[in-house]
């Protein structure tokens, strides 16, 4: 996480409050998703709105989540410098051991809807729409679930001001 | 193989500490407790509330720099009351 927590002007130190935001973001990946599927009859639409929304988790990265974006309430999960340049995140062995457990449940998860789907789609099922919409699920999900976890099951931070500078007596 | 000490996993085991007396005693906030030991500073209130448990390295770090041993921070059982101390209220 963050030092400076906050998202809109909302204070994001606070569980709830990242709670609502990461509800709110998949409500509106949902609703992408739900207009994906509606288009599915369309090819060409169905595939513009499949590749919207995969643009649009990577701008949930980008500017909501973080993690793997420069911006967000995460700090960069990579500790060096992002792309060769600028200045490397300073995460730490806690906020390092977070990562890799919460990519640990992520990864559980993605890969059993990638399995679900893909058996779903074959033709042993019949029910290949319902194993493509698994398998965006799934790419949706592998893209942002380890930053949507750690901003949901991290307590409430507790923010410190910096020490303010001493003077000397006048 | 398992024995008793280690039958308990990181996560599963509490250890107890005296980070936030040591701290207090020495008048600094956790940011500048976290820049000595370079940590962030939110980690420093984790571990004070026992909510995290910190590696070795980071152990003795924190040891080296209030300079006293590890078993005087950290503990696997409650500390007990400094009142409750042999030498406590005896004069020495």
């Amino acid at each position: 996480m963050r030092d400076r927590m906050r998202l809109l002007g909302m204070n994001m130190t606070r569980r709830s409050n990242r709670r609502w935001v990461v509800a709110v973001t998949y409500a509106a990946l949902l609703a992408l998703g739900a207009i994906v599927w509606t288009l599915s009859g369309n090819r060409g639409e169905a595939r513009a709105f499949t590749l919207l929304l995969l643009v649009a988790s990577l701008l949930v990265n980008g500017i909501i989540f973080g993690g793997y974006g420069c911006w967000g309430l995460i700090r960069p999960f990579n500790t060096n410098k992002p792309f060769g340049f600028g200045t490397p995140s300073h995460n730490d062995e806690r906020d390092l051991r977070r990562r890799d457990r919460m990519h640990f449940y992520a990864y559980r998860i993605v890969v059993s809807l990638f399995l679900l789907g893909y058996f779903l789609g074959r033709d042993l099922f019949q029910h290949p729409q319902v194993g493509n919409a698994l398998l965006v699920g799934a790419l949706v999900l592998g893209l942002t679930l380890p930053q949507a976890l750690l901003l949901w099951i991290e307590p409430d931070m507790e923010f410190e001001e910096p020490a303010a500078p001493e003077y000397p007596p006048a | 193989m398992s024995n008793k000490v280690g039958s308990k996993s990181n996560e599963e085991m509490r250890i107890y500490n005296r980070l936030a007396v040591l701290r207090a005693e020495r008048g600094l906030t956790r940011q500048e407790l976290a820049g000595a030991v370079d940590v962030n500073y939110q980690t420093i209130g984790f571990l004070e509330r026992g909510d995290y448990s910190p590696s070795l390295a980071l152990a003795f770090a924190l040891s080296e720099f209030f300079g006293v041993p590890i078993e005087a921070i950290f503990s696997p059982r409650p500390f007990a009351p400094l009142k409750t101390w042999p030498a406590a209220g005896s004069g020495q």
